[in-house]
């Protein structure tokens, strides 16, 4: 008999495939111990069908190739063994790879491997160890960092019922940090910060709403997260989070998500294969109770109580105590943009960019409005060679802040030289003079476009260094990019 | 699987794939020994017994219910 170790599901083959680091030592470890992977065929089948990318199924068959992984067929036990995963997969809400996975951890003895653990332990018996690949989960283990404990006291809306007559309210501005070094000192939160788009969620029985920061509905440009007036079962809530998608290492990725932003209504095989998760970190009303005044620690708390934790609507953890400086570190080795630290005392200030939540940024990135082009040169395949960006300034005048000629791609010139064609004009729409090589040869275009770019540093003259493309911000207002205070 | 797991080759049967290393570096990891690490003393811990005795009576009713 083999010795199988572990069961990988599909979704831990998927993060696999996607360069999670962790699912890759695991088989490595297992192999050096002389043991093996098993894999249900269901769950090969299933992942190979998630995956979009050649290259990632060639990885991930090459892998099925060495003897280390071991697939399991289904059915050669004979119809007893059919009704073995039949059952199973009908207690992990009728996902046949989770049932022929659960059933074959437990005929093998074996630890259950999972990026996605929520299904499988509804089917597994309650103290079954489950191997959790899902990066934030990871950090903890790794760092050795204690995730936040629930607070003891009890949350504000426990005795509210779904019946209270109060309005919810609506348009709540999203509270906003200052950028600035991880403070350590004092009482804090630390959370990751996450690349994507921020949101709040409005959810008042069947009604969802979900107002970017614009004041735009993008409900329906993410139908995938109608997940979440599911989940909370008739309850009304405002929560804030932020929109994002899974890049190919599994973290959220802002270049993934740009795939989604600029589809406002998206085909069900989009959604599929180009799925976004609703990362929440604040609660700030709850069944007729204003949550806003409550400490962050206790909103939290009362966020955690509410269970919202699932492949697409979750609650990332949060950490106390002296974990900042190692969760700096976990957020540069995930590859993720830093951290944002939160005063735990501290109430919810909507509209406001307050010193009580700070964004310690592993780069620094920026909002500016693009104010001009200039065509490639030679060698260049697409018509854009650099994108001319500003800021505005206290008097509401462009003010030039550099070129910006790395990080795009082809499809980004081919989207943006559209956009930029419509826009077109005969001046300079910058306030301030553009250097004469930046503008030699330049396109002028009216100034409504905002972009996101990551850069080194601001120069002692407000140009950005080095700035990198990272893509258009179609949720944002140019009116409002203005110069850091 | 209905069985209680037999697949193939001998039990117990331990071997490793020098093939591996290769596989995975082709696919971008650079596995470190930090990182196994953690998952040996994840691995080292037995699978509790109450788990087992569990599991096996799951196995059973579902071959239960087939029956």
């Amino acid at each position: 008999m083999t010795d199988i170790a572990v069961v990988y599901d599909a979704s831990a083959l998927v993060a696999y495939a996607h360069g999670q680091i962790a699912a890759a030592e695991l088989i490595s470890e297992i192999n050096a111990e002389g043991r093996h992977v098993g894999v249900p065929s269901t769950a090969l089948a299933t992942a190979l069908a998630a995956l979009t990318d050649e290259w990632d199924i060639t990885q991930l068959m090459r892998l099925m190739g060495t003897r280390t992984m071991v697939i399991l067929p289904l059915g050669d036990g004979g119809p007893d063994e059919l009704r073995q995963v039949g059952e199973f997969t009908r207690l992990a809400d009728c996902d046949l790879n989770v049932g022929h996975a659960v059933a074959a951890a437990l005929a093998h003895r074996a630890f259950y491997v999972t990026d996605n653990p929520k299904l499988a332990e509804i089917a597994l018996p309650p103290s079954w160890p489950v191997l959790d690949l899902s990066p934030v989960r990871l950090v903890s283990d790794r760092y050795g960092l204690d995730v936040a404990p629930a607070a003891v006291i009890e949350p504000a809306p426990a005795d509210r019922h779904p019946d209270d007559p109060a309005e919810i309210p609506v348009g709540i501005e999203p509270m906003l940090a200052t950028l600035g070094p991880l403070p350590t000192a004092g009482e804090w939160g630390y959370e990751f910060k996450w690349d994507g788009v921020r949101a709040i969620a409005y959810v008042d029985g069947d009604d969802l709403r979900l107002l970017a920061r614009n004041k735009t509905d993008v409900a329906h440009t993410y139908p995938e997260l109608d997940a979440l007036r599911t989940a909370l079962a008739g309850r009304r809530a405002v929560l804030d989070g932020e929109i994002v998608a899974l890049g190919r290492t599994g973290v959220p990725s802002f270049a993934a998500l740009q795939q989604r932003m600029r589809t406002p209504a998206p085909t069900p095989a989009t959604v599929r294969t180009k799925p976004v998760r609703f990362y929440l970190f604040d609660l700030l009303y709850l069944d007729g109770t204003d949550l806003t005044p409550l400490p962050y620690v206790e909103r939290r708390d009362a966020l955690q109580r509410l269970g919202l934790s699932g492949d697409t609507v979750d609650t990332p953890p949060y950490w106390t105590g002296d974990a900042g400086p190692a969760l700096l570190d976990a957020a540069g080795e995930l590859g993720l943009e830093g951290v944002m630290a939160k005063q735990l005392g501290s109430p919810y200030q909507p509209g406001r960019r307050s010193p009580a939540w700070v964004k310690a940024p592993l780069t620094a990135t920026a909002e500016v409005v693009v104010g001009g082009y200039k065509p490639g040169g030679r060698g260049r395949s697409a018509g854009i060679g650099s994108l001319l960006v500003g800021m505005f300034d206290a008097g509401d005048r462009l003010t030039y802040v550099g070129q910006v000629s790395t990080g795009l791609s082809g499809e980004d010139q081919g989207q943006l030289q559209d956009r930029l064609a419509e826009l077109r004009q005969p001046g300079s729409p910058f306030a301030t003079p553009v250097p004469r090589p930046h503008a030699r040869q330049a396109e002028w275009v009216r100034p409504v476009l905002v972009a996101e770019v990551t850069f080194r540093s601001w120069t002692p003259d407000r140009r950005l260094r080095q700035p990198s493309w990272k893509g258009l911000r179609p949720d944002r207002d140019a009116a409002d990019v203005r110069f850091p205070g | 699987m209905a069985d209680g797991g037999a697949r193939s080759g001998a039990a117990g049967e331990r071997v490793t794939d020098p093939a591996l290393d290769e596989v995975l570096r082709a696919a971008g990891f650079q596995i470190t020994e930090a990182g196994r690490r953690r998952w040996r003393a994840e691995l080292a811990h037995p699978i509790p017994q109450a788990a087992l005795d569990d599991g096996k009576r799951l196995l059973d009713r579902a071959r239960g219910r087939a029956a």
